[in-house]
């Protein structure tokens, strides 16, 4: 059991500088996700903590101990990575027992350390199989049985679902999480899939080209983003984010569009509304918008409508069902008070 | 037949006769070798041609095996116990060469690879560009490093000599096999505990051995086939391989065609030997579950 905690990290490689001073603290058997676009540094921030990677500065500490210089063996973590890594040439049951044989632990006890992990995970009938004898969610499995049956203080996860086909990586979702629940340790999780990161962390880390944008519980994220660039990223479908002039209790985002606003702001903003924030209106509803529907895709669950009005694009997402079809015109308003509103200079939030 | 049919019909016929000829380029020489080997002396200079042996004989073995023979009518000394020295001369240097080029490629190669140092690119270019340089401009400086290291006529001589001559292309192979291989492989042995020596032992050679193999089929098939080489640094039977004796079966008024060629074929049999033996390692698929 161990507490994370990360300051003021920098990674270079020569003289080109991918991380610039990340910090955030991972709580004793905390769940955290790291999440960004592809090159935002999360897997190498991850790879230093594992001590994969050089730290340029900064540092990483485990437990109150600074690991700097510390070998990966000694750090006490355990690294389920996005290819699995396991050895080819040796069975469920050697990849599993290889950590602790390599401890020296006695042939017994590596035995029951194994048969209770393959018990956990639903392994026991494949532990005398080879990986390639395996389908990709046993070997998955395998990859984490190999982490915990070390009973490491960290464990780190490297995008471990990306490999799997969607049914079974909602599944694995659950799996790791409530494995994270029944072995209380402290989990870091990589992954570009803010729905991953919404549903398994108790708290998220976004990342954007080796900076930290915003750290916080999933919902806080979703609520109240800090900045244009975690509204766009958390929610699926994304936020609409739309450039406009505000001032004077209202945001003009076209000649011919104003909306309310319950802000007291001026100047060149962001306004965004998430697309299950659009509710259908009666024809003449104040602060209301028109627009004419160009897309309408249907998942049963959610009706997903995009919209056009002039240059601006708008989501909306019904549960409803309204009948709603190609070339409709159809009327909508924000619910109030669940915009959000970005400086459009800064990008921060400013309402 | 419809004009799908016909078309296979083509491509399997264009098929077949590709593989006839590949065949008959590379088996033909072995099989007249052994034609020869088994022909009677005078049939082999007589005008009309056989493509098989009308009447078989096995004078040319007996002569290389037995402890005297008859030839063109006169009692002569056997080459057995020449035949047999120079047999086990190939042998060793051959399997010293190989023993030795793949134990430094398995490990240099990963070097090359793995761990980063000054330079290492460029020694890699080099060591590698030393296969652009004809042997011949070589032989000369060589020797007065041989003679004044001593090493002429000895086994460990040739076999340095082979080593430095096979060892590129086996680490060039084998940094090949290494680039392919996850290095997510390695790092998950280290975060396991264990050391980088250890998990190149226990993790990373286990799963080149296809490599390694075809690594070590290349350097014996190579030094097998030695002549240059072995002519000038095996000048006695102390060391001097069959690819050097052989030839010596040509004398002043007679070229002896017939033990030549018995000769031969039986030289083709140990690399033939190890080479069936190999094969069962070149497993293909060995990598198949590591990832995804």
């Amino acid at each position: 059991m161990a507490q994370v905690t990360i300051h003021d990290l920098t990674k270079s490689y020569g003289t080109t500088q991918v991380m610039h001073g990340v910090s955030f603290d991972v709580a004793d058997g905390e769940f955290v996700a790291l999440v960004g676009p592809s090159g935002c540094g999360k897997s190498t921030l991850l790879r230093m903590i594992a001590g994969l990677e050089d730290i340029s500065g900064g540092t990483v500490s485990i437990g109150g101990r600074v690991v700097n210089e510390v070998e990966p063996k000694e750090r006490d973590i355990a690294m389920v990575f996005q290819n699995y890594a396991l050895y080819p040439h040796m069975s469920v049951r050697e990849n599993m027992g290889f950590s602790l044989k390599l401890r020296g632990e006695s042939r017994a006890d590596i035995e029951k350390n194994v048969a209770i992990a393959a018990e956990i995970l639903g392994l026991t009938p494949y532990l005398d199989r080879m990986p390639k004898q395996l389908s990709g969610g046993q070997r998955q499995r395998v990859a984490m049985g190999r982490a915990i049956v070390r009973h490491p203080a960290v464990f780190l996860f490297d995008e471990p679902l990306s490999n799997l086909d969607a049914a079974l990586r909602v599944q694995m979702r659950a799996e790791i999480r409530s494995l994270h629940e029944r072995l209380g340790s402290t989990s870091i999780f990589v992954t570009h899939d803010q729905v991953e990161a919404m549903t398994m962390a108790d708290r998220i880390v976004v990342m954007r080209a080796g900076r930290l944008e915003q750290a916080g519980p999933p919902l806080e994220l979703y609520d109240r983003p800090q900045n244009a660039f975690v509204a766009g990223f958390i929610g699926s479908p994304a936020m609409n984010l739309l450039p406009g002039q505000a001032g004077g209790g209202q945001v003009r985002l076209s000649a011919d569009l104003t909306l309310p606003l319950d802000s007291t702001a001026t100047g060149s903003v962001l306004y965004g509304i998430r697309p299950e924030h659009l509710e259908l209106v009666p024809t003449g509803t104040p602060g209301s918008i028109i627009a004419k529907v160009v897309v309408v895709e249907s998942t049963g669950t959610a009706m997903f409508v995009g919209c056009k009005l002039a240059e601006i694009t708008l989501h909306a997402l019904f549960t409803d069902r309204p009948p709603v079809k190609r070339g409709d015109m159809i009327v909508l308003r924000p619910r109030p008070g669940l915009s959000h509103l970005f400086d459009a200079e800064t990008q921060m939030r400013i309402g | 037949m419809t004009p799908r049919a016909t078309k296979r019909l083509a491509t399997n016929a264009a098929l077949t006769l590709g593989a006839a000829l590949l065949l008959i380029w590379s088996l033909g020489p072995i099989y007249w070798s052994l034609v020869a080997s088994l022909t009677p002396p005078n049939a082999l200079i007589s005008d009309n041609l056989h493509l098989w042996p009308v009447t078989p004989t096995w004078e040319h073995y007996a002569k290389l095996f037995g402890a005297t023979s008859t030839s063109q009518g006169n009692q002569v000394q056997s080459v057995w116990p020449q035949f047999r020295a120079a047999l086990l001369n190939s042998i060793i240097t051959s399997l010293a060469a190989t023993i030795v080029t793949v134990a430094i490629a398995a490990v240099g190669a990963w070097a090359f690879v793995r761990l980063k140092f000054p330079g290492r690119d460029a020694l890699f270019i080099a060591v590698v560009a030393t296969l652009a340089v004809p042997g011949f401009t070589v032989l000369i400086p060589l020797y007065r490093l041989m003679i004044a290291a001593g090493l002429i006529d000895t086994y460990t001589g040739v076999t340095l000599i082979y080593v430095s001559a096979f060892l590129p292309l086996a680490l060039w192979l084998m940094r090949s096999v290494y680039q392919a291989m996850p290095l997510s492989l390695e790092e998950a042995a280290w975060i396991d505990g264990a050391s980088k020596f250890y998990t190149l032992l226990r993790i990373v050679l286990p799963l080149a051995g296809p490599g390694l193999v075809a690594c070590a089929i290349l350097t014996f098939l190579s030094a097998w086939g030695q002549f240059m080489i072995p002519l000038v640094f095996s000048p006695s039977l102390a060391t001097k391989p069959l690819t050097v004796l052989i030839p010596e079966f040509v004398t002043r008024n007679y070229v002896d065609y017939g033990l030549m060629n018995a000769a031969g074929i039986i030289a083709i049999v140990p690399p033939i030997i190890l080479v069936l033996f190999l094969n069962r390692f070149l497993v293909q698929g060995l990598m198949a579950g590591a990832s995804k």
